[in-house]
């Protein structure tokens, strides 16, 4: 365990003690440490200028918000056709947990 | 000219869509939809055309990867919301990390070797759109925000999710059934559940 120690020298004239940490490397190298008390509470500078949190309900928001229009402008239009029921084809496929999906949303 | 191409009618958007209205993000909603959309796609892909080994066996590992992707996109949508709410505070949830803002030269030994003297600060990371999907299911265990015996699960998902890294695989894949497909949605019928329950209700 490294013990903190205390050294007395003289700076500009007066007596002063201050806490050093050491730092030992070998038996040969230690290094002293002079610890200071930092002057505010700030416990470092702000490491990257990542983004603030996002707002849950508008981060990723486009102006128009509608979904449909937001797929048939990137895709042209929805592959999918109104009026297709897959539940009962997830059923009798054995795809049963995929049937409670849909049948939840319902 | 008359399309004589073959096509595997699925449902439209907007049935898959209501599985997720309690989700007010409206691109998340509709990538949502489009991957449970693909992921019908590709079931009555498998069960209308004879599909056998290699070819079957991808179409179950497709499922799951976009699957895990749906269970990635709620959970990290519900934390979101509770975080917002205040239901869980982010310091507590999220992982520590130890960073250098600040390092000195305290002896130079030779060109080669140095002691430098670093100041070192212990942060949490901040949840962002790109937390990873591992951070937020510890997140939600921590929080208890959802039970331990469905976060083992989703982990597990998670896990097969990863086997779409081919360089990390030490055998040739052949281990995914339509078992696992109604397990994984099994999961995700749990998980939508959960993450409506903090959306709509919890406070």
């Amino acid at each position: 365990m490294n013990l903190l120690a205390r050294f007395s020298f003289r700076t500009d004239g007066f007596n002063r003690c201050r806490t050093f940490f050491p730092l030992n490397f070998n038996e040969k190298l230690s290094i002293f440490v002079l610890m200071e008390k930092s002057k505010s509470n700030n416990t470092g500078k702000k490491i990257s200028n990542r983004s603030k949190q996002s707002n849950p309900n508008t981060s990723w928001k486009s102006k128009d918000n509608s979904h449909m229009s937001m797929i048939k402008k990137v895709y042209g239009a929805d592959y999918g056709k109104k009026g297709v029921e897959m539940n009962g084809f997830f059923r009798e496929n054995g795809y049963y947990a995929i049937a409670e999906f849909l049948e939840n949303g319902k | 000219m008359e399309n004589n191409k073959l096509q595997i009618e699925v449902s439209d958007l907007d049935v898959f869509v209501q599985r997720f209205h309690f989700i007010k993000n409206e691109i998340l909603k509709s990538n949502l939809a489009i991957s449970m959309q693909y992921i019908a796609f590709l079931v009555k892909t498998e069960a209308e055309f004879e599909t056998t080994g290699a070819v079957e066996y991808s179409i179950f590992k497709n499922i799951i990867q976009y699957t895990a992707s749906v269970i990635e996109g709620v959970l990290h949508y519900g934390l979101e919301i509770a975080l917002a709410k205040g239901i869980v505070e982010e310091h507590r949830i999220m992982p520590k990390a130890e960073s250098f803002p600040e390092r000195k030269l305290l002896h130079q030994i030779d060109k080669l070797t140095k002691i430098e003297g670093v100041k070192s600060v212990k942060k949490h990371e901040k949840f962002k759109k790109n937390t990873q999907f591992k951070t937020v299911c510890d997140a939600y265990k921590k929080g208890k925000l959802i039970d331990n015996e469905l976060i083992k699960n989703i982990n597990d998902l998670r896990d097969k999710r990863n086997k779409i890294h081919l360089a990390g695989l030490t055998k040739v894949e052949n281990y995914y059934t339509k078992n696992d497909i109604n397990e994984a949605f099994e999961v995700v019928n749990k998980v939508i559940k959960e993450v409506e329950e903090i959306v709509l209700n919890k406070v």
